[in-house]
């Protein structure tokens, strides 16, 4: 029997396999438990009988070139098995998992039969099957057939024998049908969940299987739901499955708040009565589409899903499978109708499918549903992967969708949200962890902390700064002093004081002075912006400004009271010090933090908070002696809200260290660890990043406090090794709206650090912390959430903002009382029970359909060893399509935005540059017109041939001109001239006066498939030139041959030449530019050009260039190679030789009406004209100028024109616009590292679409005063390196360059640089195939395909052919030593 | 138009033109034809009547028989001419 190929569902699974060759992922394994007297000789001649019947059961696999093929063999590969079974009952099970995942020889057979007797009237048929051969409802229609051929006696049972899967096959076209039905095209868009916030990107396939059997009252649940007239459908199966593809779709929505969604469900394709006989393997998995809205109610769900269920099923035809589709989902309902029945009228069957224990890699939770035995109940089967649910998520998922089914069931009206999901047990331990510990909160705020310290001990030192020191005393007395001041100096209680100072003792003493008198402090840092300064003055309406001399001058004309510090002492010590003891009503202190939207907003924060942290703080991070904290971070971030009040509150003492003088960097951090006088330094992950590599073992550090960003795992790793071995670090986590820190996780040596950043935690006690879903329900453990916080450490408000206070601080939904702050971040319990903190919700982007977490990538990169810092972001590229070009090289006019132009100091390109070097070379390519003149010496028409020669003739001015030398010369022409169906009017009528002026013959050539070839040009290379070219080529070709013609002429001008002939690559090789070689080697292009599949070989008659001989007998000559003619002297001879007209109806550059369209589409998706590149040619060979090339690539184009072309040719833009945003990654590190190590270290964690594009060495990360990183900086840094640097690096060496136009031809692309991905550039599993197979034919070897995923890069594929020819040479010589000797002598 | 259905059904779906089979038979909750069958029946309808069926229109009542899938199919037309 030939060998055929397979139907692209086949290919899938088979390509699934090559990747994963060890896994018995495909395995369809069932047995049939028979009870009952069976005659086993029958049933093993029944099985042969069947073997002969079933073709499938016959096909094996086998790959050729690459390419793999199906054939049925003429004999049953393999004999039924027979074991009688002796050992206990209870190995059967353990045997049949065991059996079941043994691998399948596809060359060999493709199924395992075994007929076990466990007793004499007890039998198992196991028969294990790859899904290659099979589906379930065909191992349903092959059982049926076997018990119809045992019944009669394993004879021949006429009539109804199955037909064959080959004739079914063969009704389907090779390759997915050409039509995307529209159900699924342009859902770009949906994306596979992450659930639990996990991913499988290694591959794995181990998936355990979790049966359930739906409980009775369940399944009376479901009867009756499936009568209710909004939800029945045309039978009960129809109506189960929309029911509970509705339910999964749901789920799934709980699992991950994703509320669009796509489910893999296998299209049966067994309609009628002939398909449902077929044994073989027909189903296809395609993505079926629900979507959950806000506040659905079940019922809701599941009309909308009864109506994406039929525009599905309606959809789906044999052959619609693509590759493609497989990529948008992750979660798949398998809901099979087959049943089984009794095998005989004495034999009755127990049928069961067990999971080979692995399953497909992309399918991450399965669920299949049958009622094999057509009894009363559904079996439910979930088919976990162990990369995405840990063992006890395993448990887990079965009973939560069962819940969910229940909640339902109860009530089809209720929100979909409103099934709880957990058990009470659960929701209890949920609870217990969010609430965190209780405490008392401390009976006193921070001032009366401390003034109980400077009661007790007021000798005790409080302050230290460069050139002094201050007592609790002193310090007690002097904010006292202050206190009394502004008791006089202020009508009432609770003003709100700004205190714009440096780090310096009176900050202290202004911040307690102002609490004393009962009022509010505002930080104004020395270095606020003036605008900012305006701004928080103007909005709070401070009452009094405390500065000094050096600072007083910034703020002394806004209207508001200010008080010298130090020139006012004189005034101030007449005070006497306020009385202490009153209780504070007013806020403690009001910190403007930046808003997302730019305008910064005040957070108020009442004294009790600030008393519940600042104690927790003395508490939990001060041990052993009272500790010295330094201050050298910025008063406006809450952050230095530790440091300023923790040592005061415990006996211990404030090191001060003061800014530097403006425009300096504040490296302050640096010179704290330096000096080693302090026990407990709060700083950033930025700040650690700078201490990176330094030994502080020996040092008195006792603690790190870590806040105010992300904390990565690495830099913990690295800084723990760095400090002391007793010293502790702490991960704090807090918004300012929750005071300073309020989720706590301690790192002591010992904890293991797993994740890529350090997990933030615990509540600290009186705090809260819920995980909760868009609708304000408790997500599940592990399940991203958005973090909100609750309980005493929350502000009271924004300052006058109650529209923003009213919409970040919510009440309680699990309280009566009290009130939650939905902080923005999202986060997950982890299985230990502490929070991971997993980026700002604003910090999640969708990059051209997918979801990227920019922080995770940080996280990730942060890693990698050789990294100190890192930060990603989401920037806008360089040569936006929106914005023009901004840049044209000053000599040719190449654009800013052409792929890796460069440009000197000199605004010269570098392609300017380079022809410098080679020019003298170039120009001896061109030749004289006598050499042109002796090609005619031996002229053709004298041979008999009608014609000297075919000319190209567009009409335009170019080729009207050479048309015209043509003839001077004495030349019989034939003039060529291809009707696309849109040269313009002007142009037709030049072309008649001309020909017909000239005496000259013309020829019209065209083609019923110009539209195809014009949208296929336009897919492959955004321009509508390139197919009709290949058209011109390819039609005058024939009429050459068909004529005897032996050239054909052309008028490409010699920029064109550059586009489409003649690279630079040519002129540098050496030995290269002798014009002969460079001749061979522009044949050899032709060659392949007219011999690569497309639209062009596909519908015109190419067969001619199969033959290399075609290009002897019919010769290209560029009529421009031989003469160089200026443009004024071009239209000086058309003005008076030829009838010639400019046309007006084109746009000047052109004849041709659709032109544009190429243009246009060339510039919205590239971003510059397809023009720019032969033009600046055109400019650098002196054949235009700079100005006119520019004023013809900036022109603009008739949309609305394009728009009706591209409607009449049946071209659609790609649906979803493409993302020209580009992921940048911006790192520090001690020398630049090799982008290609940088996105294979995130290559193990990351999916391909995740990883950065550019990534950019920065020799210090931009950081914010607050000392985090500053994000608006990077987008500049990006902006101000140009364009990307790491892209299309060329081929290097032989092999690399075979496999570049290998890979070219397959991917049907031009210039595949050697590090780029195969799937970046469109590569999937059919094209893969065809790489291999390529590959494997050029160089003479087997390339496996998985090798093409795993060994992605042409760089990487040619170092494998090489040590594989090698390793082959090697061989050959150590095991045929004759024969090397005799190919050596 | 009952008529070409019962062909069409009895031919191209069941393959079984003898079939004893009337406009009024509920050839759905039956099982006669299949669930997924009756997705081809409604591209055949579509063509030959020349109506569009909606999604949410493909339900049972509209479907049960070939007589309520011909009112069916004559209400679409009356509604498209509209």
């Amino acid at each position: 029997m030939n060998p055929a190929h397979l139907t692209t569902a086949q290919l899938m699974l088979w390509t699934g396999q090559q990747l994963a060759p060890r896994s018995p992922q495909y395995n369809s394994v069932f047995t049939f438990e028979l009870h009952g007297p069976l005659d086993t000789d029958r049933f093993r001649r029944s099985f042969g009988r069947l073997v002969e019947e079933c073709d499938n059961l016959r096909t094996v696999f086998s790959t050729t070139g690459g390419e793999v093929r199906q054939q049925v063999l003429a004999e049953a590969p393999r004999p039924l098995e027979f074991i009688r079974w002796s050992q206990s009952p209870a190995s059967l099970e353990a045997w049949v998992a065991e059996r079941g995942s043994q691998l399948l020889d596809l060359a060999v057979c493709c199924y395992d039969a075994v007929l076990v007797e466990l007793a004499p009237d007890h039998h198992l048929f196991f028969l294990n099957q790859h899904h290659l051969i099979v589906d379930a409802w065909g191992v349903s229609v092959q059982y049926r057939r076997l018990s119809e051929l045992y019944a009669a006696g394993a004879g021949a049972v006429e009539g109804n024998q199955p037909p064959g899967f080959r004739d079914y096959r063969r009704e389907l076209p090779e390759g997915p049908i050409a039509e995307v039905p529209d159900y699924w095209s342009g859902r770009g868009a949906v994306v596979p969940p992450q659930l639990f916030g996990r991913d499988n990107t290694g591959g794995e396939s181990r998936s355990p299987r979790v049966s359930v059997t739906l409980p009775d009252h369940l399944m009376r649940g479901l009867d009756a739901l499936a009568a209710h007239p909004r939800v029945r459908h045309w039978t009960w199966n129809m109506t189960a499955f929309s029911v509970l593809s509705a339910l999964l779709t749901a789920y799934v929505y709980r699992l991950t708040r994703q509320r669009e969604l796509a489910l893999g469900t296998p299209a049966a394709h067994r309609a009628t009565p002939a398909e449902r006989d077929l044994p073989g393997m027909l189903i296809e998995m395609l993505p079926l589409y629900g979507e959950v809205r806000s506040g659905d109610s079940f019922l809701q769900l599941i009309e909308r899903q009864k109506e994406s269920v039929n525009a599905f099923l309606r959809a789906a035809r044999p052959g619609v499978i693509r590759p493609e589709l497989a990529a948008g989902y992750n979660v798949v309902l398998n809901y099979i109708t087959a049943t089984f029945g009794d095998f005989a009228p004495d034999v009755s069957c127990r049928t069961r499918w067990h999971s080979p224990g692995h399953a497909d890699p992309g399918h991450h939770l399965r669920l299949q549903v049958h009622n094999f035995d057509g009894g009363e109940g559904l079996t439910l089967e979930f088919d976990l992967n162990v990369a995405v649910f840990t063992s006890a998520d395993r448990e887990r998922v079965p009973a939560q969708f069962l819940r969910l089914l229940e909640g339902c069931l109860e009530d089809p009206e209720r929100s979909v949200d409103a099934v709880d999901l957990l058990d009470d047990a659960e929701k209890a331990a949920l609870c217990r962890l969010s609430r965190g510990a209780e405490g008392d909160a401390p009976a006193e705020d921070v001032l009366h902390l401390f003034e109980a310290r400077a009661a007790a001990a007021p000798g005790a030192i409080a302050l230290a700064y460069p050139g002094g020191r201050m007592t609790y005393g002193e310090l007690d007395a002097a904010a006292g002093r202050l206190a009394g001041f502004l008791d006089r100096k202020l009508a009432a209680e609770g003003q709100i004081i700004a205190i714009h100072l440096p780090r310096c003792a009176d900050l202290l003493v202004a911040i307690l002075g102002c609490w004393k008198a009962g009022h509010t402090y505002l930080p104004l840092p020395a270095d606020i912006p003036d605008g900012r300064l305006d701004h928080i003055l103007r909005e709070t309406e401070a009452a009094l400004i405390i500065t000094d001399a050096a600072h007083g001058r910034r703020v002394g004309d806004r209207g508001v009271t200010v008080l010298h510090l130090d020139e006012d002492r004189p005034l101030l010590e007449r005070h006497a010090p306020l009385a202490p003891a009153r209780r504070r009503t007013a806020p403690a202190y009001v910190m403007y933090t930046s808003g997302s939207t730019g305008v910064p907003k005040g957070v108020v924060i009442g004294h009790a908070a600030l008393a519940n942290y600042i104690d927790y703080a003395r508490r939990r991070y001060v041990k052993g002696p009272a500790p010295v904290f330094p201050l050298f971070t910025t008063i406006g971030f809450d952050l230095t809200v530790t440091s300023l009040f923790t040592p005061l509150v415990c006996g211990g003492r404030l090191e001060i260290y003061p800014e530097p003088p403006p425009g300096t960097p504040d490296l302050a951090v640096v010179q704290v660890m330096e000096d080693d006088r302090c026990d407990v330094v709060k700083l950033t992950p930025s700040h650690l990043a700078l201490l990176r590599g330094q030994d502080f073992r020996s040092h008195r550090l006792r603690t790190l406090i870590v806040g105010g960003e992300q904390f990565a795992a690495d830099l913990a790793r690295e800084i723990r090794e760095a400090i002391p071995p007793a010293a502790e670090i702490i991960n704090e986590y807090g918004p300012t709206e929750a005071t300073v820190g309020c989720i706590v996780q301690a790192l002591s040596g010992a904890t293991p650090l797993t994740g890529a950043a350090v997990p933030i935690g615990r509540p600290i006690p009186n705090t809260e912390a819920w995980i909760l879903d868009g609708s304000g329900g408790l997500v599940l453990p592990g399940t991203p959430g958005d973090l909100y916080l609750g309980g005493v450490c929350l502000a009271e408000g924004y300052w006058k903002r109650e529209d923003l206070t009213a919409d970040r601080f919510l009440p309680h939904p699990f309280a009566a009382h009290g009130r939650l702050y939905r902080t923005g971040d999202r986060a997950r319990w982890n299985a230990a029970g502490e929070l991971e903190f997993l980026g700002r919700q604003d910090r999640q982007v969708k990059w051209r359909g997918y979801r990227i977490e920019l922080d995770e990538v940080e996280n990730l990169l942060a890693g990698h060893p050789a990294i100190m810092s890192a930060a990603v972001e989401l920037v806008e590229p360089i040569g936006d399509a929106d914005s023009p070009p901004d840049r044209f090289c000053t000599r040719c006019g190449l654009p800013a935005n052409y792929p890796s132009a460069s440009f000197d100091a000199e605004g010269v390109c570098q392609l300017c540059r380079g022809f410098a070097d080679y020019e003298e070379k170039a120009r001896a390519y061109f030749r004289t017109p006598e050499d042109f003149r002796a090609l005619f010496a031996d002229r053709p028409v004298d041979r008999g041939a009608p014609y000297d020669c075919i000319m190209l003739l567009s009409g335009g001015k170019d080729s009207t001109y050479v048309l015209g030398q043509l003839v001077d010369m004495g030349l019989t022409v034939l003039a060529f001239t291809l009707d696309n169906g849109y040269i313009s009017d002007q142009a037709i009528d030049n072309i008649r006066r001309v020909t017909h002026e000239l005496g000259v013959d013309v020829h019209f050539g065209s083609t019923p498939a110009m539209n195809e070839i014009f949208v296929d040009s336009l897919q492959r290379h955004c321009n509508v030139c390139n197919g009709c070219f290949k058209t011109i080529y390819t039609l005058s070709t024939q009429l050459a041959l068909e004529k005897g013609i032996p050239y054909i002429v052309t008028g490409l001008s010699r920029g064109q030449f550059f586009e489409t002939r003649l690279t630079e690559e040519l002129f540098w090789q050496d030995g290269m530019g002798d014009s002969k070689d460079i001749d061979a080697a522009i044949l050899e292009a032709r060659k392949a050009y007219h011999r690569a599949d497309d639209a062009v070989s596909r519908l015109l008659d190419t067969s001619a260039f199969a033959d290399d001989r075609v290009f002897e007998r019919v010769q290209f000559l560029d009529f421009y190679r031989y003469t160089d003619v200026t443009l004024e002297e071009m239209y000086a001879y058309l003005d008076r030789r030829l009838p010639w007209v400019r046309p007006t109806d084109t746009g000047r550059s052109t004849n041709c009406l659709i032109n544009q369209v190429g243009i246009h589409v060339h510039k919205k998706e590239k971003g510059y004209n397809n023009y720019a590149f032969p033009y600046s040619w055109d400019v650098r060979i002196g054949h235009k100028d700079r100005a006119a090339a520019l004023e013809e690539i900036n022109e603009e184009v008739d949309v609305a024109a394009v728009e009706r072309i591209m409607q009449e040719i049946g071209y659609f833009a790609p649906a979803d616009s493409y993302d020209r945003h580009q992921l940048l990654a911006c790192y520090t590190a001690a020398e630049p590292l090799d982008p290609e190590d940088l996105r294979a270290h995130l290559r193990h964690f990351l999916p391909d679409y995740s990883l950065p594009q550019r990534f950019i060495r920065l020799e210090e990360m931009p950081l914010t005063p607050a000392g985090k990183v500053d994000r608006r900086a990077l987008a500049e840094v990006a902006s101000a390196q140009g364009a990307p640097t790491t892209d299309v690096a060329p081929p290097e060496g032989e092999i690399e360059a075979l496999l570049a136009e290998i890979w070219g031809e397959v991917l049907g692309r031009e210039r595949i640089g050697r590090h780029e991905r195969f799937i970046d550039l469109g590569g999937h599993s059919l094209t893969a195939i065809r790489l291999a197979a390529r590959i494997s034919d050029t160089f003479e070897l087997e390339v496996p395909l998985h090798r093409v995923f795993e060994l992605p890069t042409i760089a990487q594929q040619a170092s494998y052919l090489e040590e594989t020819m090698l390793r082959l040479l090697a061989e050959s010589e150590t095991t045929a030593p004759e024969q090397s000797v005799d190919t050596t002598a | 138009m009952e008529e070409r259905i019962l062909t069409f059904i009895k031919n191209d779906l069941l393959d079984d033109g003898q079939l004893d089979l009337t406009p009024e038979d509920d050839v759905l909750t039956t099982g006669l034809v299949s669930s997924l069958a009756v997705f081809r029946l409604i591209d055949f309808l579509e063509q030959t009547f020349r109506v569009r069926i909606p999604a949410e229109e493909m339900t049972i009542e509209n479907f049960i028989s070939v007589a309520a899938m011909s009112n069916y199919v004559r209400s679409r037309q009356t509604e498209q001419q509209v």
